[in-house]
């Protein structure tokens, strides 16, 4: 395992974010993706939402699995913790380090292996609980890092680098999310930073469970004809469906619809997503009229992208819903956690 | 006057007979006895039949005891599915429903003297005095009080306070059971008298509680704010308890959507910088084993509870078995580090839980604590738990100074490195279950690996002088000897007990620290014994096995081990000790009994 430590160039021109950070301070290790990887684009789409969302790198935790996606953590914030823990397991990791601090940003990092295979009932509880957290599933079809065996989101049909052809049903993490009730869903295409880069703002602004679907090809695996995740199919198929701005609360909100604008969704941190542009009669609040809207286009093979649905308020976010204290845990000075004897004893008098 | 009592109850699941076993033993227990109670059941939720098994004793006790002294059996098909956990003899007083008709002579319990067998009124009592024969088994209280004087006002007060909420009627109506019990036991007085001697209540009586509350209070105390776990049977508890508790001091809980999410919630949090704990059965075990692997590797703190029931697999899942012990020592892929403990009693699973948190933080490592079925869910009288024995410890966390160049596994000389948590500016790292060097990146040298592992397990070093995780009991220079774990050790308390009263010098050795093997505490505790055995719960025999791994045992110490559910006796092991003791003398036998 090679790990190699960028060095540190500064130039002048680079802007610098209200904590006086520049891009650089949000890039971590080298990557050690092949050369080409989708996942590195998204990389840079994650540094750049976390430098132009003026995150302290400092309080977000990165957490992944096991696969391709899940190494890449420790190629943005150098200066945040991570923890690349096990195979599918990473959601739960998540919930408890959610529990425990709940300052913290958390952002998941993982592959269509780790959550649609192995760990689809764990991603499946972390939406059921609406944990706050930004999840990136880096969806390439492929188990990469094992040389190329179809996963969970392998369209049927498409074709492995020798040319079989997959014979079984795939899975949509989108509506799979739509179903579990998840409160911000939406899918992107690594290609396309700039539809990637406000979604991920919108869902580091999320309170509650955001889900990020990326179509990231693999290019040593997957990027041949006859597959349905290379690059030249995700290009044809795309269909930026949904338009939307991100407006970061410390903006002033001007009340007057921009033109084109269909509609406005206000975040529970005093942001606003902008929706600039949907298709007609779509409206991204209405988890119903969503999922219809997909069945209905994804029929034709079409990938429509961008901020799916979005509704901060469908479901309490996992602390809203437990009433878990506004300090975090971690915060907690041990003497006030500490029950001390007076209280044990009058547990033990419960006990007579 | 009798000091120990043992009452064994039978009855189908309406008859009420688990009830009157909890009013008896909190009324023992108020009244000043050391007092355990045992509850069985068929595997059904409502319905089936049920016992329970009550023994109060005026010293202190440390299993449920043995042959029955008073058997109730409501029901004599019901009574006799419990086999060998109500196991009766000659002396055993039977009391049944005179309504059954059967002659003392023709009782179905092999053994019982004709003349022991008491037929009382029962349900004619209980419908004369409450107007329904529910009230079955508060006239069985009212007999027992009455014939063996245990705890009649104690009683009185505890069916007052359970009946408080129902109406004036159903209170009296239970109070006129109970009175009619104790008058029939008067009018037929027992010839001789077999009646408990009172109870000391000079301290305010005592506390009653099981293992897995114990747990729970524990994990509190020792400052535990994260629970993560998945309900099974028999630690579910565990759960129950902090998911009442756990929030009042800032906690939190999760009742996860399976065991792996259960352990990986816990140990995200204690990555996030709490202390956490899950707790779980066998099968729940086998599915946590590789966040285990990954606990070990991150180097963070973690309690993993293991409440034992029979196994493989479903096994036997309301039942007692110590056949986990391979399991908590080894079963991981790579070398992974995690000491384990067990505790003995209800008592002592405090001490046990504390400690497990303890070591964990100072260690940065998961530790398992091994509890099992028969001590985590009988009720046992205590005194009340003194926590000023205790220090609380916590993980060493970076100083100013070393958060100028973090290097979250930076070689020590104790092997701890100072634990960050997300949150902690300058203190960030990349934590995984990839090996990594000392600032986290990960690493496939070999050479590094090696350091690595070395590092880890030598974390574990301090554990060999830690004698107070072991307790030893009876003769120092004894040459017969027993060393037992678990719930085992209760039993083996009480063997020595007779061992001793018979003259034998003997001792016992009761590890709390299981793994890894202090071996220096067994060879000087084994040093001059000439016959031994090991006490434990498991077919295999495993904690004997696990110490031949690591000692070399005296040729007369072998295993005595059988598989679970019905608990040891005191006698038994006090004779097989007796038994490979004896030829030993001649020096011929020792080493075809050995192992």
């Amino acid at each position: 395992m090679s790990y190699i430590r960028k060095p540190v160039a500064r130039h002048p021109s680079l802007r610098a974010n209200a904590l006086g950070l520049t891009l650089r301070d949000y890039e971590g290790a080298m990557s050690t993706m092949c050369a080409g990887c989708g996942h590195d684009s998204i990389t840079a789409a994650i540094v750049r939402a976390f430098h132009e969302t003026d995150t302290p790198p400092y309080m977000v935790a990165k957490l992944s699995g096991i696969g391709c996606s899940s190494k890449t953590p420790t190629y943005f914030l150098s200066g945040a913790h991570g923890f690349n823990s096990a195979h599918g397991r990473m959601p739960a990791i998540a919930t408890g380090a959610a529990a425990a601090n709940r300052a913290l940003t958390l952002i998941g990092v993982s592959g269509d292996g780790d959550s649609l295979s192995i760990g689809i009932g764990q991603m499946s509880h972390a939406i059921r609980r609406n944990v706050n957290m930004l999840y990136v599933l880096e969806n390439n079809g492929v188990y990469g890092l094992t040389k190329g065996q179809f996963s969970a989101s392998a369209d049927p049909g498409s074709k492995s680098k020798r040319g079989e052809p997959n014979t079984q049903q795939s899975i949509d993490p989108v509506l799979l999310a739509l179903s579990l009730g998840a409160t911000f869903v939406a899918r992107s295409f690594s290609g396309d930073k700039d539809q990637l880069v406000p979604i991920l703002k919108a869902g580091l602004a999320h309170r509650g469970f955001a889900l990020v679907d990326v179509v990231s090809p693999c290019v040593t695996f997957n990027d041949h004809d006859g597959s349905t995740k290379s690059y030249l199919y995700t290009r044809e198929h795309q269909q930026a469906a949904i338009e939307m701005s991100f407006v970061p609360h410390r903006e002033e909100i001007v009340a007057q619809y921009a033109p084109g604008t269909t509609r406005e969704v206000a975040m529970h941190d005093g942001s606003l997503v902008r929706f600039s542009k949907v298709p007609d009669g779509y409206d991204p609040t209405d988890r119903r009229m969503v999922m219809d809207w997909l069945l209905e286009h994804q029929r034709s093979g079409a990938i429509p992208t961008g901020l799916l649905f979005l509704d901060p308020d469908a479901n309490p976010e996992m602390h809203a819903a437990s009433k878990t204290p506004e300090m975090p845990l971690t915060d907690m000075p041990y003497d006030k956690l500490c029950p001390g004897s007076a209280a044990l004893d009058a547990l033990q008098r419960g006990y007579r | 006057m009798n000091d120990d009592l043992v009452i064994g109850m039978a009855g189908s699941g309406g008859d009420g007979v688990v009830s009157a076993g909890e009013a008896l033993t909190s009324a023992a227990a108020a009244a000043g006895y050391h007092v355990i109670m045992t509850k069985s059941f068929g595997s059904q939720i409502r319905g089936g039949e049920s016992s329970c098994r009550v023994r109060a004793a005026t010293r202190p006790i440390h299993g449920c005891g043995g042959t029955l002294d008073v058997a109730v059996a409501l029901s004599w098909s019901d009574f006799l599915k419990f086999g060998a956990e109500l196991p009766v003899g000659p002396d055993t007083i039977v009391v049944h429903d005179e309504t059954t008709g059967v002659a003392p002579q023709d009782i179905p319990l092999a053994g019982v003297s004709p003349e022991n067998v008491l037929a009382a009124p029962i349900g004619a009592m209980s419908l004369e005095a409450a107007g329904t024969e529910r009230a079955r088994n508060i006239v069985v209280l009212g007999l027992l009080a009455g014939w063996f004087g245990i705890a009649a006002e104690a009683l009185r007060r505890g069916i007052a306070k359970r009946y408080a909420k129902k109406s004036a009627g159903v209170l009296e109506g239970a109070e006129r059971a109970f009175d009619a019990g104790m008058q029939h036991a008067a009018r037929h007085p027992l010839d001789p008298p077999r009646a408990l001697a009172r109870g000391d209540v000079a301290g305010g009586g005592k506390l009653l509680t099981d293992g897995n509350d114990m747990c729970a209070a524990a994990a509190i105390f020792a400052g535990c704010r994260f629970f993560g776990g998945y309900p099974i049977t028999p630690s579910s508890e565990i759960m129950q308890l902090l998911s009442r508790e756990i929030w009042k001091y800032g906690g939190a809980l999760l009742q996860a959507e399976d065991e792996i999410a259960g352990i990986g919630a816990a140990l995200g949090a204690s990555f996030a910088g709490k202390k956490a704990m899950t707790a779980t059965s066998g099968p729940g075990m086998s599915l946590k084993t590789e966040i285990l692997g990954l606990a070990s590797i991150a180097e963070l703190p973690l309690v993993v509870v293991n409440v034992q029931r029979g196994g493989p697999s479903t096994g036997m899942p309301t039942k007692s078995e110590q056949a986990d012990l391979f399991q908590a020592a080894f079963s991981a892929h790579g070398d992974v580090v995690r000491p384990v403990l067990a505790p003995t009693c209800v008592a002592d699973t405090f001490d046990v839980t504390v400690h497990a948190f303890n070591l964990a933080e100072e260690l940065q490592t998961p530790v398992v604590v091994l509890s099992d079925q028969e001590i985590a869910q009988r009720k046992e009288s205590l005194d009340p738990i003194d926590v000023g024995r205790f220090t609380i410890h916590e993980r060493r966390t970076p100083t100013a100074e070393e958060l100028h160049d973090y290097r979250r596994f930076r070689f020590t000389e104790d092997g701890v490195s100072p634990l960050s948590h997300p949150g902690m500016a300058g203190g960030a790292y990349q934590g995984a279950g990839i090996e990594h060097g000392e600032a986290g990146s990960p690493t496939s040298s070999g050479a590094l690996h090696a350091r690595m592992n070395e590092k880890r397990f030598h974390k574990l070093d301090v554990l060999q002088a830690r004698r107070d995780l072991f307790q030893v009991e009876g003769d120092a220079d004894a040459d017969l000897a027993l060393i037992a774990w678990g719930s085992t050790a209760g039993v083996c308390r009480e063997a020595l007990e007779i061992l001793r009263a018979e003259g034998r010098r003997s001792k016992l050795l009761v590890p709390w620290l299981l793994y890894p093997v202090a071996d220096d505490v067994y060879r000087s505790f084994l040093d001059g014994v000439r016959a031994g055995l090991v006490v434990e719960q498991s077919y295999q025999g495993q904690l004997f096995r696990v110490l031949r791994m690591y000692v070399d045992l005296p040729a007369g110490v072998r295993s005595f081990a059988r598989s679970g559910a019905n608990p040891f006796q005191p006698r038994e092991i006090a004779r097989r000790l007796q038994e490979i003791a004896t030829p030993a003398r001649d020096g011929a036998v020792v080493a075809q009994l050995h192992g």
